[in-house]
């Protein structure tokens, strides 16, 4: 099984996108702008904190496979939403950290970007 | 790659940068200016692409330390200039004669500087309409007795239209290529400073090489001493970090007082200066949505209700220090910066008063950026805000750094009282690591005085 960073950062962010649409008919639309920005973002940070990140990304994507049995890249959206929140909820602020970064991003990029 | 010579080469176009070389080129000196960044014209301002594209690290930075403080910088030509609100300060008085006592900095009667600068860029009051959610403030501070002041910015406003920022690329910048002598290269990061024989030598990842005898570092608080402890100077360098650490909280309206124009806030609550200050921030949806990341509440709100909503802050004279590291193996550098009890005491505080503001005003309900804290939508609820923040929740910004090389005849001063680097003949900083303390405002007329000053100084001393 092959899970590439690239999918998991482009699931989890449509996964976020999808969760917080705030376009006031409530339509999901397309959300690769928000994954692009946040790729973007990654490639952007100081170089000492993106390799944590990388391979936090890739423990995020493949953990799920003890709960799910499945990669997140494959699980459906309530299932995503549930290992996200999981995650979210975490006792070790680490976790909790990760999601926020990603979170945050998407959230920005999403809101920016809407017809709101 | 051959090396080409330069009399200056001034490394950052920010407002020392820029100052610097505007100063050099009017005064006949042929000047070499080197930014890291590129010069991108159209992007709209506080937008997701400005922050790729204009932001260092894409704004994503953070110093070390719990609670982290999340900070952004320009990496753009005209640098911080071109990205901030365009407000302005001069230092007051109080903070500046504090730097003489205790840092043994000398000649700041710099009130002709002053007004030079603020002729130079159109400093003034706005004269278009000003935004509801900044009236906000001057509204609460009258109710509650508490003084608030329009804080000018460098601006042109035109009869129709909102006018133009006096950025540094339309004013120093601009004028300092007009003379001929100033030869401006964007793209290029500076890696390596090292002395040769009269003069320093300057490598660029890019590969290019440079020489001369008198050499300008204004890459800012956090870049410049990170360039100068990676080539080995290290002495009181990047030790002495300062900050105005910052905490926000969204308030609700009963009315609209948000737009997508909606233009830069221009009011600050001064009654409590310089140990804080109350402001209003950018506001867009995706800012608002941001600030719901610790408010669930207000972030299923944003869509339909942000209209009505606004960001203010709280910032707080920085009292602690950081530093600023190399990292073996990473071309960015690792800032710390330790937050005391006394600044989350004092953000508490800040808060408390600030939420109060905003009630007065009839704010419906106020979201602070603290993790868990419940929105508060009365006076009473205001004793459920913390005394001191805890470093677990508090969700701390900052946009003002410096101080990080600060100027001095104090032994612990790496630079001299004109931004001469000690010990090092031809090295010269004229940028916000010379600060010596947090000024208590907006630091850009400070940088810029203390640049203009400096390279008046240089001139005079060389003819």
């Amino acid at each position: 099984m092959t899970v590439r960073f690239v999918d998991v950062v482009s699931a989890l962010c449509t996964a976020l996108a999808l969760y917080h649409e705030p376009s006031l008919s409530g339509q999901p639309r397309c959300y690769n702008n928000v994954s692009r920005f946040v790729l973007k973002q990654v490639e952007n940070i100081p170089t000492h904190v993106q390799l944590p990140l990388i391979l936090a990304t890739y423990l995020f994507g493949l953990s799920s496979i003890l709960f799910f049995g499945l990669p997140f890249t494959q699980l459906n959206q309530g299932q995503r939403v549930a290992w996200i929140a999981r995650w979210k909820g975490a006792a070790l602020s680490p976790f909790r950290d990760f999601v926020r970064f990603y979170e945050g991003l998407s959230l920005f990029v999403l809101y920016s970007e809407s017809n709101v | 790659m051959s090396e080409e010579s330069f009399p200056h080469i001034v490394v950052g176009s920010g407002p020392g940068g820029a100052t610097t070389a505007h100063l050099l080129a009017q005064n006949g000196k042929d000047v070499l200016l080197l930014e890291e960044g590129s010069h991108r014209v159209g992007l709209e301002s506080f937008s997701p692409q400005e922050m790729l594209h204009r932001y260092r690290n894409g704004g994503i930075t953070a110093t070390v330390g719990k609670p982290l403080v999340q900070y952004v910088e320009g990496r753009t030509l005209g640098g911080g200039s071109e990205i901030n609100s365009g407000l302005y300060h001069r230092a007051p008085r109080s903070i500046v004669e504090r730097w003489e006592a205790d840092f043994g900095l000398l000649e700041t009667d710099w009130e002709n500087v002053c007004e030079q600068i603020e002729s130079d860029l159109s400093v003034g009051p706005m004269t278009i309409p000003l935004s509801a959610a900044s009236l906000k403030l001057a509204q609460g501070a009258e109710s509650l007795g508490w003084q608030a002041t329009e804080v000018p910015r460098w601006h042109k406003y035109h009869e129709t239209g909102p006018g133009e920022r006096q950025t540094m690329t339309r004013t120093y910048l601009k004028r300092a290529q007009e003379t001929g002598r100033c030869k401006v290269e964007t793209g290029q990061r500076v890696v390596g400073v090292s002395p040769i024989d009269g003069g320093w030598q300057i490598r660029t990842a890019q590969g290019r090489r440079w020489k001369t005898p008198h050499l300008f570092l204004c890459c800012g608080a956090v870049y410049t001493p990170f360039l100068l402890r990676t080539n080995g100077i290290t002495r009181n360098v990047g030790d002495s970090l300062s900050l105005h650490p910052t905490v926000k909280v969204t308030a609700l309206f009963p009315e609209e007082v948000n737009s997508r124009d909606m233009g830069v806030p221009v009011h600050q609550v001064k009654e409590f200066a310089p140990t804080m200050s109350f402001g209003c921030s950018i506001s867009q949806p995706g800012h608002l949505a941001l600030a719901g990341l610790d408010q669930p509440d207000l972030l299923r709100r944003v869509g339909a209700e942000w209209k009505r909503m606004a960001i203010y802050y709280v910032n707080v004279l920085g009292t602690s220090h950081g530093k600023i590291r190399t990292v073996p193996g990473s071309s960015d550098p690792a800032v710390s910066y330790t937050v005391t009890l006394r600044e989350l005491r004092e953000l508490a505080l800040g808060l408390k008063r600030l939420c109060r503001l905003l009630l007065e005003t009839g704010a419906q309900a106020l979201f602070p950026c603290v993790t868990g804290q419940r929105p508060i939508t009365s006076l009473t609820e205001l004793e459920n805000l913390p005394p001191v923040l805890t470093r677990q929740t508090a969700r701390l910004m900052t946009v003002h750094l410096f101080g990080s090389c600060p100027s001095g005849e104090a032994p612990h001063c790496p630079v001299d009282s004109f931004g001469n680097l000690k010990g090092h003949s031809g090295l010269h900083i004229h940028d916000a690591s010379l600060l010596c303390t947090a000024p208590g405002v907006n630091p850009q007329g400070t940088i810029m005085t203390m640049a203009y000053r400096n390279t008046m100084k240089f001139l005079e001393e060389r003819g």
